[in-house]
C-alpha cells in the first residue's frame, strides 16, 4: 500500500468523518470504553445492593489480582531501570563507530504555541550539546500562525542564534483555520514536516530513507546522546523503516520546582512507560518518538483531525503496513517538564487536564477496532491479541483505582443488615486493607528508582527536599484515583456521549529559582 | 548489551502469577469467610463477635480473659477465629456498672453486642426555680419553668421540648416514643418494643435463632416487666437501652433479652420522675427539686 492507496477510513478522527453505517459502527465503538466503565462502575453498586456477598468476593478477588499485577509489573519496572542506567552509561559512540552512520540525519521537530523563550532555547541548547554532529541533525521550529507575532519573534530570535550550528534550521508557520483540521500538535508537526521536506531533504538531495524524524514537546531536552542511541538502534533494528522509537519520558527539568502531586504524577508516568518498554508487543508511542522520515512519508505523517497524535501515528502505521509494525524501546530517557502552574491549585489544575488529555488517547480504541473490521490481511489473532491489551489498557485505567480504593467499602454500605452480620463483611475491610498494604510496599521500589534518576539538588535547596521526595510517594492512592482514575473516567465518558475533547496546551512554567 | 525481557522470561512470570492467584483465590475467599486451621490441622468455620462501647476505657473481657481495651479511636472491637460455641462476655469500666452477656458464636457469623454501663455515681446538677441574671437581678429560671410543666405532662407527650403543652390521651402504644425506627411504650407494667423500619434490617433482638436459616423476627417484642413502672423513655443517645422509673428509683435495661438481661440502677430514691429533653438530656425530680443528670 503506497499513500495514495490508503483507504477513506485511514485517517479518521471521530465517527461524524465518516458516513452511513460506517458512521454508527464507529459512533458505537466510540462508546465501547465508557461503557465498560461505566458497567464495571455501576455495575458493583449493583451487585453489592443485591449480591453483596458475591460482590465481597468479587473485591477480594480483584484486591488479589491487582496485588499480583502490580507486583508482575514491578519486575518489568526494575529491570527497565537497569536497562535504562546501563544505557545512560553505555559509550554509544563506541557503539555506532564499528557501523556506517555518517549518512543518517535527523530531522527534529520542535512544535511550540506560546511557550517562552528561555524554555525553547533550553530543549534547542540541549540538542546542540547532544553527542551527535550537529551538522547531520536538522532543525525545525513548528510555530502556528494563531500564536500571533510573538511567536514568531521568539522562532527568529532562536534562529538567529542556533541557525549556523546545525545542518539545516527551519521556521514553519502552520496556517490557521485550515477546513479539516484540529489546533493542536498534529496539525502543526504535519505541516513542520511536509515543509521540511521540501526546503530540507529535497532542497539537500537528502534520501528520505537516511532521515529519522523526532517529534518532540517543546519542553524536551535532549540527554547527551540520544542521537547516538537512537542511531544505533536504527542501524540494527531488524525491518527497520517497519519501527518507531520511543525514549523513556522523564520530567526532570523542573521535579525539584514542582510540587509532590505533581512529581508523584510524572513520575507514575515515567514509571508506566518504563513498564511498557520491556513489553514492546504492547508499547505504542507517546509523546516525545522518532520515526522514519521514510515511513512517515509512506503513512502520510500525523493526523491533524484528533488529539492523541503522538499514539495515533503508531496505529496508522501499524494498519498501514497490515499489522507488521512495532515500537523499538530505547530505554534512554529524555526530560520535559513536570506540571507547575503560578500556583498550587492551579497545577493541580493543569496536572488533572494533562491527565485526561492522555486519557482521552481512548480515542485510538475505535480507530483500532473499525481498522480491524475492515482489514482483512491484519492476522486474527494480533487482532485478538491488541484488542484485549486495548480494552483492558483503558478499562483499568478508569476503574482499578476507584473499584480498589472507594468500592471496596459499597458490601457493607449497601449490602443490608443480614450481610453485615456475617464474618465476611466484617474480615473485607481488613482483607482489602492488608493486601493494599503490601501492594503499596512497592512504593520502596519506586521511591528508589525516582531518586536515582532525579537530576542533582539545586545548592539553594536542603536536604529535607530530599526527604520529600520520598515521602510523596505516601501520595499514590489519592494520586492515582484524582489524576488517574477520575480524568480517565471524564475521557471516556466525554468520547462515549461524542463530547469530543480539543487540543490542551500544556502551560509550561518552570518555577523561580531560589535566591 | 542489555536486553528487554525475553518472552520466555515474562512468559514464566505470567504463568508463575496466575498460578499463584488460582492458589490464593481460594484460601483468601476461604479465610474471609472464617475458615481456619485448628490445632489438629483439620478446618474449622469460625464465627466471630462484635462488641461495641460507646465508652472509652472499657475492658472487655471473653470468658473472663480479657480481650481487649476501647479507647479515643476504638470503640468497636471484632473478636474473631472463635470456635462455635456459647461465650460469656464481660465489659467493665472503673467507676460503670459492669455488663454480662452470654452469647452463641455461629459459623460464618457474628455476633454482635452493645453494652451499655451506667456510672455509679452520676452527677447531679440541681435546676433553681430563680437565677441570677447578668445585671445581678434575681429572676425566675425558665428552664426550671419549663421542666415543671414538662413533669406535669405524661412523659409520651409528643413534643419533648421544654415549652409546654398538653396531648390528646390515647392508647399507650400511640403515645410510643420513637427513636431510629424502633418505638417504646409501657401498657400494664409492661415495656414494649417495636420495630418499625423493614423486617430485614430488623436488629438481632426482635428476632429468633439469628445467623440460622431458621430465623424469624417479630415487630413487637416484651422488654420488660414489673410490679409497677412509671415513666419510660429510651436511654440518652441511645436505641436499645431504656430507661424506667419504679417506685425505688430509676433503672436502666436493654432490648437485647439474650441472658442475662441487664437492669441497672441510675439512681434509687422513693418518687423519683425523670424526663428526657431532646434525646440527651436527662432530668429528674423527687420531692426535694429538680435535677439535671450528667452521664
Amino acid at each position: 500500500m503506497n499513500q495514495t492507496e490508503t483507504p477513506y477510513y485511514f485517517h479518521v478522527g471521530r465517527a461524524s468523518d465518516l458516513k452511513g453505517s460506517d458512521r454508527a459502527l464507529y459512533r458505537f465503538l466510540e462508546m465501547i470504553p465508557g461503557l465498560l466503565a461505566w458497567i464495571t462502575l455501576l455495575g458493583t453498586v449493583v451487585i453489592s445492593y443485591f449480591t453483596p456477598t458475591f460482590a465481597a468476593f468479587f473485591i477480594i478477588a480483584f484486591d488479589l489480582y491487582w496485588l499480583l499485577k502490580t507486583m508482575y509489573l514491578s519486575i518489568h519496572l526494575r529491570e527497565n531501570w537497569r536497562r535504562t542506567r546501563y544505557n545512560m552509561k553505555l559509550d554509544w559512540r563506541k557503539m555506532v563507530e564499528p557501523l556506517k552512520y555518517d549518512h543518517i540525519y535527523h530531522l527534529v521537530l520542535l512544535p511550540f504555541y506560546d511557550e517562552s523563550l528561555d524554555l525553547l532555547d533550553q530543549s534547542i541548547s540541549s540538542i546542540l550539546n547532544a553527542d551527535y554532529d550537529p551538522k547531520k541533525i536538522l532543525m525545525v521550529l513548528a510555530t502556528e500562525e494563531r500564536a500571533g507575532e510573538k511567536a514568531v519573534r521568539t522562532a527568529a530570535t532562536l534562529k538567529e542564534k542556533y541557525a549556523d550550528h546545525f545542518g539545516g534550521f527551519l521556521i514553519t508557520k502552520h496556517p490557521k483555520n485550515i477546513e479539516g483540521e484540529m489546533p493542536g500538535k498534529g496539525s502543526n508537526i504535519t505541516y513542520a514536516a511536509k515543509e521540511a521536506r521540501k526546503s530540507l531533504l529535497d532542497a539537500k538531495n537528502i534520501p528520505y530513507e537516511d532521515v529519522i524524524v523526532s517529534a518532540l514537546d517543546s519542553d524536551t531536552s535532549m540527554y547527551r546522546s540520544y542521537f547516538l542511541c537512537l542511531t544505533w538502534h536504527f542501524l540494527t533494528a531488524p525491518d527497520r523503516y517497519h519501527v518507531s522509537y520511543q525514549p523513556v519520558p522523564l520530567y526532570n527539568n523542573n521535579i525539584w520546582q514542582a510540587p509532590a502531586f505533581s512529581r508523584v504524577v510524572a513520575s507514575s508516568g515515567t514509571f508506566w512507560q518504563m513498564i511498557q518498554q520491556e513489553r514492546p508487543e504492547k508499547l505504542a508511542t507517546f509523546s516525545s518518538h522518532s520515526i522514519p522520515f521514510k515511513t512517515l512519508h509512506e503513512i502520510g505523517y500525523w493526523q491533524k483531525n484528533m488529539v492523541s497524535e503522538d499514539s495515533r501515528i503508531f496505529w496508522n502505521a501499524f494498519m498501514f503496513y497490515d499489522g507488521k509494525y512495532r515500537v523499538v524501546p530505547l530505554s534512554y530517557p529524555v526530560s520535559m517538564d513536570a506540571n507547575l502552574a503560578v500556583s498550587f491549585w492551579q497545577t493541580l489544575k493543569n496536572i488533572y487536564k494533562q491527565q485526561r488529555r492522555w486519557a482521552w488517547g481512548s480515542e485510538n480504541l475505535p480507530y483500532i477496532l473499525f481498522n480491524f473490521i475492515k482489514n482483512p490481511r491484519i492476522k486474527f489473532t494480533k487482532k485478538v491479541r491488541v484488542m484485549f491489551v486495548q480494552l483492558e489498557g483503558y478499562w483499568s485505567l478508569s476503574t482499578n483505582p476507584l473499584l480498589i480504593f472507594l468500592l471496596g467499602w459499597l458490601p457493607l454500605i449497601l449490602g443490608g443488615h443480614r450481610f453485615n452480620e456475617t464474618v465476611l463483611s466484617y474480615n473485607l475491610p481488613y482483607i482489602t486493607r492488608d493486601l493494599m498494604v503490601l501492594a503499596m510496599t512497592g512504593l520502596i521500589l519506586s521511591a528508589i528508582i525516582a531518586i536515582s534518576f532525579l537530576p542533582p539538588m539545586p545548592p539553594e535547596y536542603r536536604r529535607r527536599h530530599k526527604l520529600f521526595m520520598v515521602a510523596q510517594w505516601i501520595f499514590v492512592p489519592f494520586t492515582i484515583v484524582v489524576f488517574g482514575a477520575l480524568p480517565g473516567l471524564d475521557a471516556q465518558t466525554r468520547l462515549m456521549i461524542g463530547k469530543y475533547m480539543g487540543f490542551w496546551v500544556t502551560p509550561k512554567h518552570q518555577g523561580e529559582k531560589k535566591a | 548489551m542489555h536486553q528487554p525481557l525475553s518472552r520466555r522470561k515474562r512468559l514464566f512470570y505470567l504463568i508463575v502469577f496466575i498460578l499463584l492467584f488460582v492458589i490464593l483465590i481460594p484460601v483468601v475467599a476461604f479465610y474471609s469467610l472464617g475458615y481456619r486451621f485448628t490445632k489438629n490441622w483439620q478446618i474449622e468455620r469460625t464465627g466471630g463477635i462484635y462488641v461495641y462501647s460507646t465508652d472509652q476505657g472499657a475492658s472487655i473481657y471473653l470468658d473472663g480473659t480479657l480481650n481487649r481495651q476501647t479507647n479515643f479511636f476504638v470503640r468497636g472491637v471484632f473478636i474473631s477465629d472463635l470456635t462455635p460455641r456459647t461465650y460469656q462476655i464481660e465489659v467493665t469500666r472503673a467507676s460503670s456498672t459492669s455488663w454480662k452477656k452470654t452469647v452463641t458464636v455461629l459459623s460464618e457469623q457474628v455476633t454482635e453486642a452493645y453494652p451499655f454501663l451506667l456510672p455509679l455515681d452520676p452527677g447531679l446538677a440541681t435546676v433553681t426555680p430563680t437565677v441570677v441574671d447578668s445585671s445581678g437581678a434575681t429572676v425566675t429560671n425558665s428552664q426550671y419553668t419549663g421542666l415543671v410543666a414538662l413533669f406535669k405532662l405524661p412523659n409520651n407527650s409528643p413534643v419533648k421540648t421544654l415549652a409546654t403543652s398538653t396531648a390528646a390521651t390515647t392508647s399507650p402504644e400511640a403515645l410510643a416514643i420513637p427513636r431510629q425506627n424502633i418505638k417504646i411504650w409501657k401498657q400494664n407494667n409492661t415495656i414494649f418494643a417495636e420495630w418499625m423500619g423493614q423486617s430485614q434490617d430488623s436488629p438481632f433482638y426482635f428476632c429468633k435463632n439469628v445467623g440460622m436459616a431458621s430465623t424469624t423476627c417479630e415487630s413487637t417484642i416484651t422488654v420488660y416487666q414489673a410490679p409497677y413502672i412509671g415513666t419510660v423513655d429510651f436511654y440518652p443517645g441511645r436505641n436499645d437501652v431504656v430507661l424506667f422509673s419504679t417506685k425505688d428509683g430509676i433503672y436502666a435495661t436493654e432490648l437485647d433479652n439474650r441472658p442475662p438481661q441487664n437492669i441497672d440502677p441510675l439512681i434509687l430514691g422513693s418518687n423519683i420522675d425523670f424526663r428526657e429533653v431532646s434525646g440527651d438530656q436527662l432530668f429528674i425530680k423527687n420531692s426535694a427539686g429538680i435535677y439535671q443528670v450528667n452521664l
